[in-house]
């Protein structure tokens, strides 16, 4: 888990990197685009924006091939993370949907900033908590970052 | 300032082009008409065929009397053609890149001129009628001359072309002389993945037209009910009257006279056109002069209206998805230059393996394809002639995109494809392009096709569909698929490309499949790609093979990712198109083996499954031992119905059902009871007892200098304490093993792992491990020996590798279990193409009889039409001949597999326990895999004395990474801690069954 407290420190560790500069486009228009409707940048990322509530989960998800990125567009963005390995297995990982999910936790809680950016890793599962009046938006980003041109 | 050339200047798209309008011929009668014949129409002259002609090595440098010149002295080609394949000039391939340096809109002053000349005899022309000459492609600039005189020019080399040469013809001979330019400022647009080649490759031919005549038609459809009410509306020269009909089998259902161009009519009952009943009706547009009936021109009209209703697309009113793949013009002895017979196969080929739809990938095909799309019933997403992808390797895809000044070639490309095509029922949708970038450009086609037609429009790079109608994306992966069908958007969403068919693949089709199918707002999905664009050639000693970039000496090139199709160059389906047909099949079948009842799920769209007959077969360790037959009857669409189906499970062994779907009626595209698919279920695995048998004696063993040789029953195995190989194994006076056994985690890479080679296993030398022996040691246990073989495979340079024990048990009857195990050390955990064993057999060995997945090739994410069965094959037939050699004739879920000579002697292979609960995979080559890794054409194998047999326990999937989706997660296998068992049994006879029979030994 990585948590940028601004766009600023996000780009600056990641933004040579193609499929994170995508996720900057993406967070950079995000707000101009329809709300719960998921868009794609490449082969790199699908990505939406939903208020906190769309985004909770009552379970705690995971993926395997797409590592998740949160990007609290106004208001902090409250999100439990815990490592995979730590939870208890409740729907087993499916390539279908890229997700595996776990048991719910309720620790520990990690609060993002309004402009930051939350990196779930690929071995760590998430649940967004429901805090009602923040809106965000999720990115799915591919765990790929070899030398195919498009990722 | 320089004179700017025609061919450099993309705001002039023609000179004295004709507009464009609708594909027809006009006959002299009605009977004429009703033959639909080309060569029957008035004044048609074919003008395909030979060609005098002449490369030149610029625009410049062809000298302006050879306009009008007869050179008889010049070669001879054969029209259609590209003149680089007959051998003229210099064939070429890249994806994306010019073959040139980028300064639009110049192109090379070198720019390769082709002069086309031929004499045509004509009549006279009958007064007030026009003589019409028709290109329906010539790449990429072309002008033409008639007896000397400057008749004009054209540019969108895919798309079709007329000129007026009423006032340059005459009675008797005539010079037509056609300067062809490889490049104009249109080629900045027409860069697609294919050859770079030129010529006239379609059909040219001159047609009278005459004084009180057609111009154009338009025929619009609008259903309400079982009411079509239809549109036509016609635009004429000195017609007196118009008369519109239509007939369904010979009778009339609308004769109706137009009034100032415009006609409409109520046809009741009307059965609609759609993919599965592409019903046509016969209409004629009769045009009298004063002299009465000037002509008559038909159409096979199909009743279609598409219409977008929120986020989902309508075909008459019904919701459908469509199955799909993308299509270029491919021949592998003609290049682009395909015959009508090839489309037409293309299209059989594509009913066969049940899809219906094609996207015109990426240019305007010849006018007939359209027409056998509505006969054949096959969709079309119809795109135009217009890709700039190379300008991405400058930095800016869109550079000409969204730039004004090439406004008028953009536009002019959709028009002339709507104008022509849109009296089609099978077109579903207008596609702007490829890969081009997103700019004003676009948004101008788009508002000229909108113009012209009320269906929807397509372009993938308007990624959001700010513009155009459809959302589209290529190769996003299953799970991006399925975000988007959880966070649908406010229109329908196709992918317009997947599954990259470059080589051995694609795999993972049916978990696409699966979403595709889950959200009603994805209306469908195209194949990358139909057809591998191979050219056939000979070595100089007369052995075929297919050409790809490069093998002219052309650079730079993009090698071999031409050969990317489901279709080989010869036009038969590779393994990839089997999958997809299976994985598609409109007609799903479930078995609940508790209830005893068969579902059938009608996944058709317009039609019900009354055509529809399923045998159910019972098969016991993979032969069939019963069938019953279930009559779906008339299932509507999206419905399930279940049938009592009662399988009974074998007492003994593995009892599996295998549903096989035929239509019963022969079509245009299948003869009758044409298997759609198959889907096969697991019943119960009742594994048979061990049978005891007496205490054989135990092996003997000697050991001298460096060789362990143990006898047993009729045979002998020698080991060498140095490698631990097996160098000799020998079974009733006959060799067993031709090279030893050794585990190996590679095999020869195929295109859709070449990222995974580039990126992670290149730079590890997966491909160039190396073994180290580290122990050998031998002990009895029982009746057994045990030979035990610790060793070290591992790369050159790195610093990991795996820890590896062989124990080979001998059992008396000279069978050999063999248990590895695996411990991998270091630091690379990533994937691996497989982990198995391999080892060589006699060539006499080559029979090959298997319990498993078959009967074609098949891998981990590639298998749903390959139901278990018990199956025999010859491993030189079971070698599939991709273009770029690479691992092929894999089969999966293997319970046992003999390698056996014409006598039925050899070695077969399976678990040491019950196989069917922990099967493997297997293939077998005439060739190493060395020699497969090395080879770049087929040419390159020679077939080696013995065969490869390569046993898996685990083999990576395929994935489509060649152009896309990586190996899913599920079925992907890495470095990491393994065991497994096998069991090596040779065999004396063709008695299968005493190698089968489980026996307690030692």
């Amino acid at each position: 888990m990585h948590v940028y407290e601004s766009r600023e420190q996000f780009d600056a560790q990641l933004g040579t990197v193609k499929k994170w500069m995508r996720v900057g486009q993406a967070l950079d228009i995000a707000s101009e685009l329809l709300q719960d409707v998921a868009y794609s940048i490449g082969d790199s990322i699908t990505y939406w924006w939903d208020g906190a509530e769309g985004l909770a989960t009552p379970d705690m998800v995971g993926g395997r091939r797409y590592l998740t990125a949160l990007a609290p567009m106004d208001g902090e963005l409250a999100v439990v993370v815990a490592p995979k390995a730590d939870l208890e297995l409740t729907e087993a990982y499916s390539d279908l949907t890229d997700r595996e999910r776990f048991a719910a936790v309720d620790g520990p809680v990690v609060t993002v900033p309004a402009g930051g950016i939350l990196v779930v890793d690929i071995d760590e599962a998430f649940r967004v908590l429901p805090e009602p009046g923040s809106h965000a938006v999720m990115t799915h980003v591919t765990v790929e970052g070899y030398s195919f041109p498009n990722k | 300032m320089d004179a700017i050339n025609d061919w450099e200047n993309p705001a002039l798209t023609n000179r004295n082009r004709l507009a464009a309008r609708a594909y027809f011929m006009g006959y002299e009668t009605a009977e004429l008409a009703a033959t639909y014949s080309r060569e029957l129409s008035r004044g048609f002259v074919q003008l395909s065929g030979p060609w005098r002609f002449r490369l030149f090595g610029a625009p410049k440098a062809v000298p302006a009397e050879l306009m009008s010149t007869y050179e008889a002295d010049w070669d001879e080609v054969e029209v259609p053609h590209l003149w680089q394949i007959d051998g003229y000039g210099k064939l070429a391939y890249t994806d994306e890149g010019f073959p040139f340096p980028v300064e639009q809109p110049l192109v090379p002053s070198d720019d390769p001129t082709g002069v086309y000349q031929r004499i045509v005899t004509l009549p006279a022309l009958t007064p007030g009628s026009r003589e019409i000459i028709r290109f329906d492609g010539v790449e990429s600039y072309a002008e033409l001359y008639v007896n000397g005189t400057f008749i004009g020019m054209t540019k969108g080399s895919r798309l079709s072309a007329e000129f007026d040469v009423t006032e340059a013809v005459r009675e008797g001979d005539n010079l037509f002389v056609v300067k062809v330019l490889q490049y104009s400022d249109g080629t900045y647009i027409e860069d697609q993945d294919m050859w770079w080649a030129s010529g006239i490759f379609r059909d040219v031919y001159l047609m009278e037209r005459p004084a009180a005549r057609l111009d154009d038609f338009r025929v619009r459809t609008h259903r309400e009910g079982d009411v079509a009410h239809v549109t036509l509306d016609v635009a004429t020269t000195a017609a007196e009257r118009v008369v519109w009909a239509m007939a369904d089998g010979g009778e009339t259902v609308l004769e109706v006279e137009v009034a100032d161009g415009h006609a409409e009519a109520a046809i009741e009952g009307a059965r609609f056109w759609n993919p599965e009943d592409p019903h046509l009706y016969d209409m004629t547009i009769t045009v009298y002069g004063a002299d009465g009936v000037s002509e008559v021109v038909p159409h096979r009209q199909g009743l279609a209206e598409v219409t977008i209703e929120g986020n989902q697309i309508f075909l008459n009113g019904t919701y459908f998805k469509m199955h799909g793949v993308n299509r270029h013009d491919c021949d592998d002895h003609k290049g682009r230059a395909v015959g009508l017979e090839r489309m037409r196969r293309d299209l059989v080929l594509m009913k066969r393996h049940n899809i219906n739809a094609v996207r015109t990938s990426h240019y305007a095909d010849d006018p007939r394809f359209y027409e056998l799309c509505d006969e054949y019933g096959i969709m079309v997403l119809a795109e135009t002639d217009m890709e700039s992808h190379g300008f991405e390797n400058i930095g800016n895809i869109a550079t000409v995109t969204d730039d004004p000044a090439w406004e008028a070639a953009y536009v002019d490309r959709i028009e002339r494809l709507v104008m022509q095509e849109r009296n089609h029922a099978s077109i579903v949708a207008w596609s702007l392009g490829n890969e081009s970038g997103y700019g004003c450009n676009i948004r101008a086609m788009y508002a000229k096709a909108k113009e012209l037609d009320g269906r929807p429009v397509h372009y993938e790079e308007d990624r959001n569909a700010d513009t155009v109608d459809i959302i589209s994306t290529m190769y996003s992966r299953v799970s991006q698929m399925n975000d988007f069908g959880e966070h649908p958007g406010p229109k329908p969403r196709i992918n317009c490309e997947y599954g990259h068919s470059m080589g051995n693949g694609p795999g993972g089709l049916s978990e696409y499949q699966e979403i595709f199918d889950r959200w009603d707002h994805i209306q469908g999905q195209f194949i990358w790609e139909w057809c591998d664009h191979g050219i056939a050639a000979t070595t100089e000693d007369g052995r075929a093979y297919h050409m790809y970039g490069g093998d002219n000496g052309d650079y730079p090139n993009n090698g071999n990712f031409c050969i990317d199709g489901m279709v080989f160059p010869w036009q038969e389906p590779s393994p990839g198109l089997t999958e997809y047909k299976q994985v598609i099949c409109p007609v799903r079948v479930a078995y609940d083996a508790g209830a005893g009842e068969l579902s059938v799920t009608n996944k058709r769209w317009f039609t019900t499954l009354d055509d529809v007959r399923i045998a159910v077969e019972t098969l016991v360790d993979g032969d069939p031992v019963a069938t019953v037959e279930v009559v779906p009857g008339a299932v509507a669409p999206g419905e399930t119905a279940t049938f009592p189906v009662a399988i009974e499970a074998a007492a003994a062994g593995e009892t599996l059902a295998t549903a096989r779907v035929y239509t019963v009626g022969a079509k245009p595209w299948c003869e009758a009871m044409y298997q759609i698919g198959a889907f096969q279920f697991a019943i119960a695995d009742n594994p048979r007892p061990a049978i005891a048998v007496r205490a054989a004696m135990a092996p003997a063993v000697d050991e001298e200098g460096t060789a362990l040789t143990v006898r047993t029953l009729g045979g002998s195995v020698v080991f060498d304490t140095v490698s631990g190989d097996i160098v000799s194994w020998t079974s009733c006076g006959r060799s067993v093993l031709a090279a030893p056994v050794r585990v190996g985690f590679w095999h020869p890479l195929v295109d859709n792992h070449q990222q995974e080679f580039d990126s992670i296993w290149q730079g590890n030398f997966l491909n160039v491990m190396q073994t180290s022996t580290r122990s050998v040691a031998w002990e009895r246990e029982g009746n057994a020996v045990k030979v035990t073989v610790r060793q070290r495979i591992a790369p050159p340079v790195h610093a990991f590798g795996m820890h590896v024990e062989l124990v080979y048990t001998v059992r008396p009857s000279g069978r050999i279990d063999l248990a590895v195990d695996g411990e991998p050390y270091g630091d690379y955990d990533d994937i691996i193409p497989r982990i198995g064993i391999s080892f060589e057999v006699p060539g006499a060995d080559r029979m090959v009889e298997w319990y498993g997945h078959g009967p074609g090739e098949n891998y981990p994410d590639s298998l749903k039409a390959n139901p278990v069965g018990h199956y025999r094959a010859d491993v030189d037939d079971m070698f599939t001949p991709y273009v770029f050699p690479q691992d092929c004739a894999n089969r999966e879920g293997t319970r046992w597999v003999a390698l056996r000579s014409s006598h039925g002697d050899g070695l077969l292979v399976t678990r040491p326990d019950d196989a069917a609960r922990d099967p493997f995979s297997f293939s077998a080559w005439p060739y190493t895999c060395e020699d497969i890794d090395a080879a770049r054409h087929v040419t390159d194998l020679v077939k080696r004395e013995n065969i490869t047999v390569n046993i898996n326990d685990k083999i990576l999937g395929l994935g489509s990474n060649s152009w896309g989706s990586e190996v899913l997660d599920s079925y992907r296998i890495r470095f990491e801690r393994f065991g497994f068992e096998f069991s090596l049994r040779p065999l004396a006879s063709a008695d299968l069954t005493q190698a089968l029979t489980k026996i307690e030994e030692a």
